[in-house]
């Protein structure tokens, strides 16, 4: 087989990891927000929602989705106006602003012209879009998504006209929320509350019924990601019987089951999926079931525990001695001067550690803070010296017994000493 | 492949990290966001900027320690993603962006085919905008354009980085630190420099080859790498032995072949070397410690006084500094103050704050000869505090009243005190009763 | 020179108030500040002074310049290889400077300069003040280097880029490199310095920032960093944690202890031969002491002589002599007060005692006969001055490296002693000697050779014996001397070492007895060595006299200890005496006050307002202060107590004014605690 067959099927997989997936098991929201909009566009009725899910629930694929089917009326550019909000991007409602006139495009209908508050400036620009009588104005489709990033701006000003006018019988617009914080309306202001017609409509990470068969669903997902329709090379054909084969498996099932135990979000699957695919190789065009278990098990291991088998063993020795000493005075605070007593009355006692100078120690102790495995506590102050700045460890003494453990050619007195704080 | 080769041959133990960057970004398809971690020195930043220029993407690479502000950070990347020079003659950014939508709207203005993004020191992103770290986690998304891909390096766990648990997770790619074999290796890869180096100090080159250097890599990494594992302090400290390691062949006195007797001569000198581990100066180390310091006879007794003061309680002072302050009973604190745990002694603590009235008390006390309260006394106490000796904690408003704390070691003062000739363990609560 | 001035004024007007020359002394320092338009302009006595000062303070700069040449060099020779090997950590420098700033502001413009025209044309100084966040310490370096940078050996487009003024808002990183690449089109050439000198007073985070960027761009851009540090590299790592140290490579450099720049000022410019004015004991030690006690400040050490000198002088045109030659001129112009100024010398009394009655008449009377008598003792004066100075030296080489330096080990400890009592009958010196007759063969002949050398630089030194020849002999005798003669004593020391198991001290004194017992036959050597000593004995016994043994030493010698309260001030005291007892400044008749306690109406307001707010507690609630105020300044209505009876505006002003006054010399300040309050910043007067 050839390298570039192999390479176009490999693209093709991750491309698919990558993108977002087609929509499933959410038909009836679907519905839901498809007629929201609709009746919007068609009778301009003024309407306001949110759709609130988890993450990589699919919201957003949702509603593209949806909105892809209203685009394709031919006329619905005369009809309304899609105006695409997002709270990373536009963090404060004078942006927002600035980019609903922006895809308005009513930029030169507003420039040059002063408005008095927020509120007139956006009833200006609503005002702009109507014509004539309510049938043929267009209405507006406002998409806000990360809607709960907008309830922290200053009181709420955007939101409160938004749902304002959709209450009020202005223009017709539709402002339908996207958010993954099911506590979303505690978030909004009474006043704005008020005026918002509380539909909500709720996704769950593979549909309601998750809890029941999660597995099945997540299997199905993943064969859809892997398998590959468009063209019917052989390579194809045996990539996609491989795929079935693994998903067929039973440990690969229990496999995924840790997964989902661990983290139910889409997204870590696919990035598990695209390592794993992206490690392919030429001559086995399979994925094997070892695979994806070390890149589970990768995925599982200890960020921290991996952190700590950098350290050098001067370092380790201070992580330790800082064990003991929450362990002795349980959890309280510490500073350098006493983690630093504790080690040195251990490097003396023992043999291998040279004794290192005082400043040398200090340095390590500043490279582990450095690493935020430790936490400066002392309020403020920077005067103070650094011997006397009070640190909390961040570190489990697990974790570190973790790390002590898995440590290779690490000096038996230092992993005794580990085990007992007595020297 | 062939360009993976000749990456693997330059960074030598970061064969799987290479590869997974070429897997990760390597064709058309690649991941919209990657998290690379790993302790210092363990060839993140350099890896992945040679990655990226042997397969000529186009990329920006910012510093956030320098991009302190959003502005300069998203108009650095804009240059340089659109290769746009800064004019000396007059420094104008491709195109100004004061907030993020702004850097989205240019982005999508410039077409671009495909770019990757590297923010090195990511961890400075958490104290920036709150907007920044997620939106560049999902750049991709936020600016609609398929082939832009964002990598984060960092020293810090990824986990350290979702505060607010409104990131998505990036595909990490950790750069674990080098095993012993490894850094040998990537040391021998500065021979060349090493040999230069000798031939700066013994102007007759001696020839070394090598295996040569491999030795004495060894002999040197059994002394330094329990202490410590970054590549470059190690790098640092071998350049430096090693010219000292060669020195007896230089002087004739053994042929390199006699490792045994080189080992001899240098044992002692990488001692010394490891105790001034991470310090990095050449020169006399003798400049560390107060001993280099010259202060002014009353000076150092004010120095002295105000150690005392800010690690003494107050109490104490009585007992401590006065003459004849009667027959000491044994009190129940003593006993106390025998069994106190080390955690517990203020020398161990930390300074306490303490007042001008009485530092000056406590500096006659210990002052054998009487001198008269004058500026120029006063000033050696501002002049102290400019020296970061003591710092001062109240506002200067108080002609009195003054509140100062101590800001010097035990050692510091020790050495000082022995200048004068002055016990201060003698003076000092914590010792005193021992 | 106005610095000085001002701050003798400031002190003078403190203490010793009441005394004798006060009157004349205040009335003489309010005027001297404005250099010109200064009525003494015309006095001979002012002209001296300034000369000389000139002189003096000439030598001082070039002696500044030639002390830091050697450590410049170095860092010099530091900066410039600095790039010659691949790099990959940023170099530093570390120059320990030692603990008074001030000194040493002007070591770092001489080496911003140096660099500047030997190395590289971008340096870049930042103080701590004007970088207290990164922004500004980016902005403000960049900024150096762009838009001052001066031009050198470069091509004309070039030198036009560099020309342009940046704002400094666009000044960055990426500015600068590709500034710097254009400059020398994409090579590495002229490092770029940046000069810290004050490091201790930086921002921590401000440098640890910087730092990194400039490790960061360490391929593009050559940055050098020189620190100056004023404590001790601790200080540097105190502030740089170990992810910001490990950027940097420091190199130290130590500069000279202020000690030793102290001796070198001290022999060089105060006792060169063409420095007639001389110290006396006392103060001399007491400027020391002020020197090692509180300050290391060399500067300060210069002022206090020059204020020194500064009094000296304005005793009036007899201290217009003070000078080394060309008496007969100065004497001249003199004027009768001149000369009676002259006659008030205290030693001129004894000297006319001694004279016999004819003499003394014409001493007295007739200025002629009078001019030439000055003349011949002033001369002998000079042949003193000379010969103290050179001999002193000589007794300094001789004995500096005894065992326990009984003499003491430098220039200016034997000279406090050689003025203040006759040298040689002191039992320093006699121990001294002992000691001298101990030294061993070659030890004595390096002496007496350095000796030598500096009598022939010194040609200038009058004496009956010829030393310079006799030290010649000695050295030949010395010389011809065969070793063998001196080894038989060493070896009979040695059984004597060995023959009893006796202190040191005994032990020296049996060494002591036998070398000057003539019974026991001395060996060559030690007949010439004791030879040597007793000659060295008797020339400093004739010619190590005190100063005050001359007539007219008064001219030249300066030694009014009362000074030293101008020297060490102390301004608290000063200030509550001026206002609890204004007379002792004003000497008013009115105000004249039996006890502290007593107030008088006549007193200046603030005064009364200051020792009234001396009864009060930590808060002083104004109204009661009014009024205490006002029973002080109209009594008569104080008495009739109703509560509401209005008070004087004026009077109420005066308050007002005075209150301010306080407020101003920060005793009290108005408190937000407590209403028409003000809290009291110092304990109880």
């Amino acid at each position: 087989m050839d390298s570039s067959g192999f390479l176009k099927v490999k693209n093709d997989i991750k491309n698919k990891l990558l993108q977002q997936g087609p929509l499933e098991h959410c038909e009836s929201e679907r519905k839901q927000v498809f007629n929201l909009l609709q009746r919007t566009i068609e009778d301009g009725e003024s309407n306001s929602a949110l759709l609130i899910g988890p993450r990589g629930s699919g919201k957003t694929t949702l509603v593209n989705d949806a909105l892809e089917e209203l685009c394709s009326d031919k006329n619905f550019a005369s009809k309304a106006v899609l105006v695409h909000l997002h709270g990373l991007i536009h963090t404060d409602d004078r942006l927002a602003l600035i980019a609903a006139t922006k895809q308005m495009n009513l930029d030169n209908a507003v420039d040059g012209k002063v408005f008095g508050s927020f509120a007139e400036n956006l009833a200006f620009l609503l005002a702009c879009l109507r014509t004539g009588n309510k049938k043929t104005s267009k209405s507006v489709l406002f998409i806000i998504e990360d809607f709960d990033l907008f309830c922290s701006h200053h009181n709420q000003t955007l939101l409160y006209n938004l749902f304002d006018i959709s209450q009020s019988a202005q223009a017709p617009i539709c402002v339908l929320g996207i958010t993954c914080r099911l506590d979303v309306i505690e978030l909004l202001e009474k006043r704005v509350k008020s005026r918002f017609s509380h539909r909500q409509y709720f996704l769950y990470a593979g549909g309601e019924n998750a809890e029941v068969d999660g597995l099945n669903l997540r299997m199905e997902k993943i064969r859809n990601l892997l398998t590959i329709n468009n063209n019917k090379s052989n390579i194809v054909n045996n990539w996609n019987k491989s795929v079935s084969k693994l998903c067929s498996d039973k440990k690969f099932r229990t496999l995924n089951q840790r997964l989902m135990d661990i983290d139910l979000n889409e997204r870590t699957l696919k990035n598990v999926l695209l390592t794993l695919v992206s490690k392919l190789k030429e001559k086995s065009l399979e994925l094997k079931i070892e695979d994806f278990e070390t890149e589970l098990n990768e995925f599982e291991a200890d960020e921290v525990i991996e952190q700590l088998h950098d350290l050098s063993v001067l370092e380790l020795c201070l992580l330790i001695s800082m064990k003991h000493h929450i362990q002795i005075y349980d959890n309280q605070p510490m500073n350098f001067e006493m983690v630093y007593t504790r080690f040195v009355k251990f490097a003396n006692a023992s043999s291998h550690i040279q004794n290192v100078q005082r400043p040398v120690v200090m340095k390590a102790f500043e490279h582990i803070k450095h690493m935020e495995l430790i936490q400066n506590i002392t309020g403020g102050s920077g005067r103070l010296q650094k011997e006397y700045q009070m640190f909390k460890l961040l570190v489990t003494s697990d974790q570190i017994m973790e790390s002590v453990k898995g440590w290779q050619g690490l000096p038996t007195e230092v992993s005794q000493w580990a085990i007992s704080s007595l020297i | 492949m062939k360009m993976l080769e000749g990456l693997i041959e330059r960074f030598p133990g970061r064969e799987t990290q290479i590869e997974m960057l070429h897997n990760l970004l390597g064709d058309d398809a690649a991941a919209d966001a990657i998290f690379v971690h790993g302790g210092p020195s363990v060839g993140k930043t350099s890896i992945v900027k040679a990655f990226l220029e042997e397969k000529k993407f186009k990329h920006a690479v910012a510093n956030l320690i320098e991009c302190y502000s959003t502005k300069i950070l998203l108009e650095t990347i804009l240059n340089e993603l659109t290769s746009h020079r800064i004019d000396p003659t007059d420094p104008q950014p491709v195109a100004k962006c004061d907030n993020l939508m702004d850097f989205l709207n240019n982005l999508s203005n410039f077409q671009l085919k495909r770019a990757v993004i590297v923010l090195d020191k990511a961890e400075q992103l958490r104290n920036m905008d709150f907007n920044l770290l997620p939106s560049f986690l999902r750049l991709r998304e936020l600016s609609g354009i398929p082939s832009i891909s964002v990598i984060l390096i960092s020293e810090i766990a990824f986990q350290k980085f979702n505060i607010k648990g409104n990131v998505v997770d990036p595909v990490k790619l950790p750069f674990p630190q080098y095993s012993k074999e490894e850094i040998i290796a990537i040391l021998a890869m500065d021979f060349d420099g090493c040999s230069k180096l000798l031939q700066e100090h013994y102007d007759d080159a001696l020839e070394v080859d090598v295996n040569f250097y491999l030795n004495y890599l060894n002999v040197f990494l059994s002394t330094f790498y329990r202490a410590c594992r970054d590549l470059c302090e190690l790098r640092y400290m071998a350049r430096i032995n090693f010219v000292k390691y060669c020195e007896p062949i230089h002087r004739k006195d053994c042929s390199a072949a006699d490792s045994m007797a080189l080992w001899r001569h240098i044992a002692p000198t990488l001692k010394s070397s490891l105790e001034v581990l991470y310090l990095r100066f050449s020169g006399q180390s003798g400049a560390l410690g107060a001993q280099a310091l010259e202060l002014p006879f009353y000076a150092k007794y004010l120095l002295i006084a105000a150690y005392l003061a800010s690690y003494n309680p107050a109490k104490d002072d009585k007992r401590l500094f006065m003459k004849h302050h009667g027959k000491k009973t044994k009190t129940m604190k003593d006993v106390k103050a025998k069994s106190k745990v080390s955690e517990q002694l203020s020398t161990q603590l930390g300074p306490k704050p303490f007042s001008f009235d009485r530092l000056l008390a406590i500096f006659y006390a210990i002052l054998d000869d009487k001198v008269g309260f004058n500026n120029n006394l006063l000033v050696q106490v501002s002049s102290l505090v400019e020296l970061q000796l003591l710092t001062s904690l109240s506002d200067n408003y108080n002609l009195d009243g003054q509140k100062y704390k101590c800001t010097v070691n035990f050692e510091f003062i020790q050495t000082i005190s022995k200048m004068v000739g002055f016990n201060i363990r003698k003076y000092l609560s914590d010792f005193s009763h021992i | 020179m106005e610095s000085t001035v001002s701050v003798s004024k400031g002190v003078f007007v403190f203490k010793n108030g009441l005394q004798p020359n006060k009157q004349k002394g205040r009335g003489r320092k309010k005027k001297i500040p404005t250099g010109t338009g200064n009525i003494y302009r015309d006095e001979m006595w002012f002209q001296t002074y300034t000369e000389l000062w000139e002189v003096l303070e000439s030598k001082i700069k070039e002696l500044n310049s030639d002390m830091f040449s050697s450590i410049l060099s170095n860092l010099l020779n530091f900066i410039d290889g600095s790039y010659c090997k691949p790099v990959t950590e940023i170099p530093a420098g570390a120059l320990l400077t030692g603990i008074n700033m001030p000194d040493h502001a002007v070591q770092f413009e001489t080496l911003k300069s140096s660099i500047n025209e030997k190395i590289s044309p971008h340096v870049a100084h930042l103080s701590s003040q004007d970088c207290p966040s990164l922004k500004n310490l980016v902005e403000n370096m960049i900024n150096q280097f762009i838009n001052e940078d001066i031009d050198y050996d470069l091509d004309e487009e070039n030198v036009k880029s560099t020309k342009v003024k940046i704002k400094k808002s666009q000044c960055s990183f990426t500015l600068l490199q590709s500034w710097y690449e254009d400059l020398y089109n994409n090579k590495v050439d002229n490092v770029l310095v940046v000069i810290l000198p004050d490091f201790e007073s930086f921002k921590e985070n401000v440098l640890q920032d910087f730092i990194q960027i400039a490790s960061y761009y360490v391929n593009k851009l050559p940055f050098v960093l020189v620190f100056g540090i004023a404590t001790s590299l601790s200080a540097l790592h105190k502030a740089l944690p170990y992810h910001v140290s490990s950027k940097i490579n420091i190199q130290v450099f130590n500069s000279q202890p202020s000690i030793t720049y102290l001796n070198k000022i001290i022999e060089n410019v105060l006792f060169s031969n063409d420095c007639p004015f001389y110290l006396g004991g006392k103060l001399f030690a007491l400027f020391t002491d002020i020197f090692l006690f509180y300050d290391f400040s060399v500067t300060g050490f210069i002022q206090n002589f020059k204020f020194a000198m500064l009094e000296h002088f304005s005793t009036g045109n007899a201290k217009a002599l003070c000078i080394t030659h060309g008496f007969s001129e100065v004497l001249k112009n003199f004027s009768k007060e001149d000369f009676e100024n002259v006659r008030m010398l205290h030693s001129f009394r004894r000297f006319v005692e001694a004279e016999s009655p004819k003499n003394q008449i014409e001493l007295l009377t007739d200025d002629k006969y009078f001019q030439k008598a000055i003349k011949k003792e002033l001369n002998k004066l000079i042949y003193y001055m000379n010969n103290l100075v050179v001999l002193l030296e000589c007794l300094n080489i001789l004995t500096a490296d005894l065992p326990k330096a009984p003499l003491g080990k430098t220039f200016r400890e034997i000279y406090c002693v050689a003025v203040s009592k006759k040298l040689s009958e002191t039992v320093e010196f006699k121990e001294a000697f002992q000691l001298l007759s101990f030294q061993s063969k070659d030890e004595l002949l390096t002496k007496i050779d350095s000796v030598l050398n500096l009598l022939k630089n010194n040609i200038e030194i009058y004496t009956e014996e010829n030393i310079v020849d006799d030290l010649k002999t000695f050295i030949e005798e010395l010389n011809n001397l065969s070793n063998d003669q001196v080894e038989e004593v060493q070896e009979d020391l040695d059984c004597l070492n060995i023959e009893g198991t006796m202190q040191r001290a005994q032990l020296k004194q049996k060494l002591f007895q036998q070398a000057k017992s003539q019974n026991k036959p001395m060996n060559a050597y030690e007949k010439f060595r004791s030879k040597v000593v007793e000659y060295f004995e008797h020339i400093f016994e004739e010619y190590l006299k005190v100063p005050t043994d001359f007539t007219f030493h008064e001219i030249f010698f300066y030694n009014d200890i009362s000074i030293q309260n101008h020297i060490i001030g102390s301004h608290r005291a000063a200030i509550h005496t001026a206002l609890n007892d204004p007379q002792s400044y004003l000497d008013c008749s009115c105000c004249g006050i039996s006890n502290d306690a007593v107030i008088l109406s006549s007193m200046p307001d603030i005064c009364i307002a200051y020792k009234l707010h001396l009864e009060y507690g930590k808060m002083i609630n104004l109204y009661d202060w009014l009024q205490a105020f006002l029973s002080i300044l109209d009594p008569v209505h104080a008495d009739d107590d109703n509560e509401k009876r209005e008070v004087d505006p004026q009077l109420q002003a005066r308050f007002t004014q005075s209150v301010a006054e306080m407020e101003f010399l920060g005793f009290v300040k108005s408190s937000k605690r407590k209403t028409d309050h003000v809290s009291r910043l110092t304990w109880g007067g």
